[in-house]
């Protein structure tokens, strides 16, 4: 970890270099990760990997160059390509300037120094047992074991300073059956001392071995359970492609023109929130304003996509803290969604369930028509059949093609718990129940 | 550097690796865009570091660092690298044999004619801006965009068999697109190719080459008669596929699943496996005759070409699909155990402080002898298809569906009107087994895809495609909601 006083450090010595209104941007971590491929730990790294990036202006002309090395002449390079960069091109008529405010935020809410110096190898040790019990079971486990940290810091020669620094332990398991079955599970946590191995195996070797022999439906409309995973994705793509103000600026966005109108169901309430249990959100967004939890759909209501300071100044509404880095083509996004739960569970749900489908996850999800939001993918690593309220078989991956708005419109039923899976960020999203959904294969 | 990355496999050596490799990477990139004529951003990026990759007793352990310039930081990550290697030598079991290579000291540097870093700044914006402008003209585009991207590269390799490797690499690309909005209906199109357009290895001259500014006005004209277009009507019918589109089909549907470690299942659990299973090789009957694959590290200005690999191994051009027959991998030397035992020349990292894993370095579908107008005349009803729009496929690269920009309806064999929101779908084995026929080399071309993703964590890697036009008969279309 690069602590507060070297960061500072840092930025003090770049920003004293640079005779032009100057930002600096610090990002990067260590991470160690072993990988997992037919119950062997077959690849295991350490990655330590930082970008300090300087960003320059002349006037509303500003230029951006970065480097991998904090001293000496490489960044003195970095500020000479910067400022270059800012004399030689054309103004940007939306450039706001560099945040002039002098205090700082130092954000360390999911920082655990334990993990840090646990050792990973003992960690690793505890796979041996699972290994030896799948290749009992003619199982193969694939996954992929992680934990590091990761930073990101802002200053200007303002006096703004922003830092953020979290740990992040990862671990995920796939499991194959002889028979076609897949299983999969993950969890993450800023403490290493969360994840336990044993409980994630049994978790996929139960999806793996119930969706063995998995037979083939047809395609159609169904009712769907969508376990967390797959909720994951139908929320990021949501966020991506709906939520962002310069999507709606420019009238790209699904929600351009839908500003208090009802336009889900009910029962989705979607905030976006940096400090929710495991987020590993920042406090602040890359132009160093300060972030505060935002309420973008209320009961089905649409109330506001995320903004930074150029689409919020554009559209007259205020900004909401979700800049990237300058220059970002995408505009400001969401970071941290979240989905609010509801009253029921998972298993409530296939109870409750005369014939649908389970689904594990998707996979390779895209956008068909972005401005209908318009989405395919397939299921993945656990997809089955259910009828009188109980899971009778595995069945075989299935393609859907369907429209989020019509998804969010027939949700019936969301669950207590939520879970905090990756997305740009991380999402906070519980299990939902969906009538009508449709897949095509 | 030669000396101290010496001196680093040498020290893994003498902590008990069986083997060890290093590699030390330079790499910068300029990133230029502009949206609706004004500058979006202009990126400059720098970055320079080691990766050290040992084999202790059958397990592999990797560490990287941006620098080993003290003996003191060396010996820290080589070994970090090594205890990594016996850690998972104690859990695992690992058994790892490299598959044997020929030992070589070379130095290699791709060719090209304009260094794009030495192009004034001013002459990319005003290039863009030009388009801008000029896409903008026409009624009812409301949103242009231009980008530009360079990059080069100097990597050393050197292993304890030794080897001893200096490469060089530049490459150029960029592109242009507009968007048309109408009552909720978003139209995109884009020249050379969606997704940041065309990449070749090569330098500024690549940039003129594809002459953006002839192409604006037809794209401009193009997204805005979009909106007039009829929807892609949903039944079966021929495709033809045009360059770009054809380029992502082959990507996604040969190049991913013809990659042996997925094949072996060391990448299920986030890329996936391959239907293309140890048991179809030379035994499986992949797409009809006319369709023929190739793997070739070695192409001519693609962006996946480099002389030798980053295991050290000389890059090659073999057979994927022969006649329609699935006849090889892509393979590392911790892979290669069919065919002829040995590496094709195709794992790769991206930067030193990844690990080299299996990767496409270019994969091609080789000409076949029609011309693009004898594929439009002799289709009696179908859609021509050009360029991407979305995209998806599933873990075994078997089901896929594809979208593109836009299609034109072909009848009785002429072209007869616009398509919007064409999307197709099918199985792989099913859809290139209907592969009527092929455009020959007079149309066949160069792409590169410069963000094809895998492993663990997320390898953003180079991939040169090399493809014509293709038709393929009785493909499901229109199946979007």
């Amino acid at each position: 970890m690069i602590s507060v006083e070297n960061t500072k450090e840092v930025f003090k010595e770049t920003l004293s270099k640079s005779e032009n209104p100057t930002q600096v941007i610090l990002s990067g971590g260590k991470q160690q990760l072993a990988r997992i491929g037919k119950n062997t730990v077959y690849q295991n790294m350490l990655n330590k990997e930082y970008t300090l990036k300087v960003q320059v202006a002349d006037y509303k002309k500003v230029g951006n160059a970065s480097t991998n090395r904090f001293y000496g002449e490489d960044v003195e390079k970095a500020i000479h390509n910067a400022t270059f960069i800012a004399r030689h091109q054309a103004q940007d008529p939306d450039w706001e300037g560099f945040l002039n405010v002098d205090d700082e935020i130092v954000d360390d809410k999911f920082y655990c120094k334990d993990t840090m110096d646990s050792c990973f190898e003992e960690k690793l040790e505890e796979l041996n047992e699972i290994f030896i019990d799948a290749k009992q079971k003619n199982v193969e486990i694939a996954g992929a074991f992680s934990h590091g940290d990761s930073i990101s810091a802002i200053g200007n020669q303002n006096g703004m300073f922003r830092y953020h620094v979290n740990t992040d332990c990862d671990f995920t398991f796939s499991i194959m059956t002889p028979n076609g079955g897949t299983g999969w599970s993950e969890f993450h946590s800023h403490r290493l001392a969360d994840i336990n191995p044993k409980e994630l195996y049994r978790v996929s070797l139960e999806k793996a071995l119930l969706s063995e022999n998995p037979i083939e439906i047809d395609g159609g409309e169904y009712t769907v359970i969508l376990e967390p995973p797959a909720v994951q994705s139908l929320l990021f793509f949501l966020g991506y492609a709906g939520f962002g103000g310069l999507g709606v600026q420019e009238k790209r966005s699904f929600f351009s023109e839908k500003f208090g109108e009802k336009v889900f169901g009910d029962n989705i309430s979607i905030s976006d929130n940096f400090a929710f249990d495991q987020s590993f959100g920042a406090p602040f967004d890359y132009d160093g304003i300060r972030k505060s939890s935002l309420n973008i759909m209320d009961k089905g209501v649409f109330n506001t996509p995320v903004f930074d300071r150029v689409t919020a100044r554009k559209m007259n509404k205020v900004d909401t803290g979700h800049a990237l880095p300058y220059p970002s083509r995408s505009g400001p996004l969401p970071l941290n969604l979240c989905l609010s739960g509801g009253e029921s569970s998972v298993d409530e749900m296939v109870k409750s369930t005369k014939k649908g489908i389970l689904v594990t996850r998707f996979f390779y999800d895209n956008l068909i028509d972005p401005g209908q939001l318009t989405l395919t993918g397939m299921t993945r690593d656990g997809t089955f059949l259910i009828e009188d309220g109980k899971l009778v078989s595995g069945i075989k991956n299935m393609r859907y093609n369907e429209s989020l708005p019509r998804i969010f419109n027939s949700i019936i039923a969301l669950s207590k718990q939520c879970w905090s899976l990756r997305g740009f960020g991380r999402l906070s999203v519980p299990a939902i129940k969906v009538e009508g959904f449709s897949f095509s294969s | 550097m030669k000396i101290l990355l010496k001196k680093a496999i040498d020290l893994a050596l003498s902590m008990g690796a069986d083997y060890a490799d290093i590699r030390y990477s330079k790499f910068d990139s300029e990133s230029i865009s502009v949206k609706n004529g004004q500058v979006q951003g202009v990126d400059y990026h720098s970055d320079y570091g080691v990766g050290i990759r040992v084999l202790c007793g059958g397990a592999w352990g990797f560490a990287s660092n941006p620098d080993l310039d003290d003996s003191v930081r060396m010996e820290t990550v080589v070994k970090r690298a090594v205890d990594l290697a016996k850690a998972s030598n104690k859990v695992s079991g690992n058994n790892i044999e490299l598959a044997k290579k020929e030992s070589v000291e070379d130095e290699w540097a791709s060719k090209f004619e304009v260094d794009p870093f030495t192009v004034p700044l001013e002459e990319k914006l005003e290039l863009l801006m030009k388009c801008c402008e000029e896409m903008s003209k026409v009624s009812g585009v409301a949103i242009t965009n231009g980008g530009l991207d360079f990059i080069r590269e100097d990597r050393l390799y050197m292993d304890t068999e030794g080897s001893e490797i200096s490469q060089k690499f530049v490459q150029s690309g960029g592109g242009i697109s507009c968007m048309s909005l109408l009552g909720g209906e978003v139209q995109q199109r884009s020249y050379p190719s969606a997704h940041r357009g065309n990449h070749n290895m090569a330098g500024y001259e690549f940039i003129k080459e594809m002459d953006f500014l002839q192409e604006a006005p037809r794209l401009a004209k193009e997204v805005v008669e979009l909106h007039k277009a009829i929807l892609c009507p949903t039944e079966k019918m021929d495709i033809i596929l045009g360059g770009s589109q054809l380029v992502l089909q082959v990507h996604e549907s040969c190049g991913h699943a013809v990659e042996l470690d997925r094949v072996l299942g060391y990448e299920a659990n986030f890329a996936g496996t391959s239907f293309l299973t140890l048991d179809k090789w030379k035994n499986y009957t992949y797409g009809s005759k006319k369709v023929n694959l190739v793997q070739d590290g070695t192409t001519t200005r693609a962006i996946g070409s480099a002389k030798y690999d980053d295991e050290g191994v000389a890059c090659t051009k073999s057979d994927l699909v022969k006649d329609g027959e699935f006849v090889g991998y892509l393979k590392s030397r911790d892979s290669a155990k069919f065919e002829n035992g040995v590496s094709n020349g195709a794992c790769r990292a991206q930067g030193w402080y990844n690990v080299p894993i299996v990767r496409m370095t270019n994969v091609h579908l080789l000409p076949g002898n029609e011309t693009l107008d004898e594929l439009i005349t002799s289709t009696k009803r179908g859609i021509f298809m050009c360029e991407n729009r979305s995209w998806s496929i599933d873990d075994k690269r078997w089901n896929f569906q594809f979208g593109s920009e836009l299609g034109w309806m072909i009848e009785n064999g002429k072209i007869t009107g616009m398509v919007k929101n064409p999307t197709y779908t099918g199985i792989t084995p099913e859809f290139w087994g209907n592969c009527e026929g092929v455009a020959s080399k007079d149309e066949w071309k160069v792409w590169g895809t410069p963000n094809c993703g895998k492993g663990q964590p997320m390898q953003v890697i180079r991939v040169g495609h090399g493809v014509s036009y293709a038709k393929f008969k009785d493909v499901k279309v229109g199946v979007s909601k």
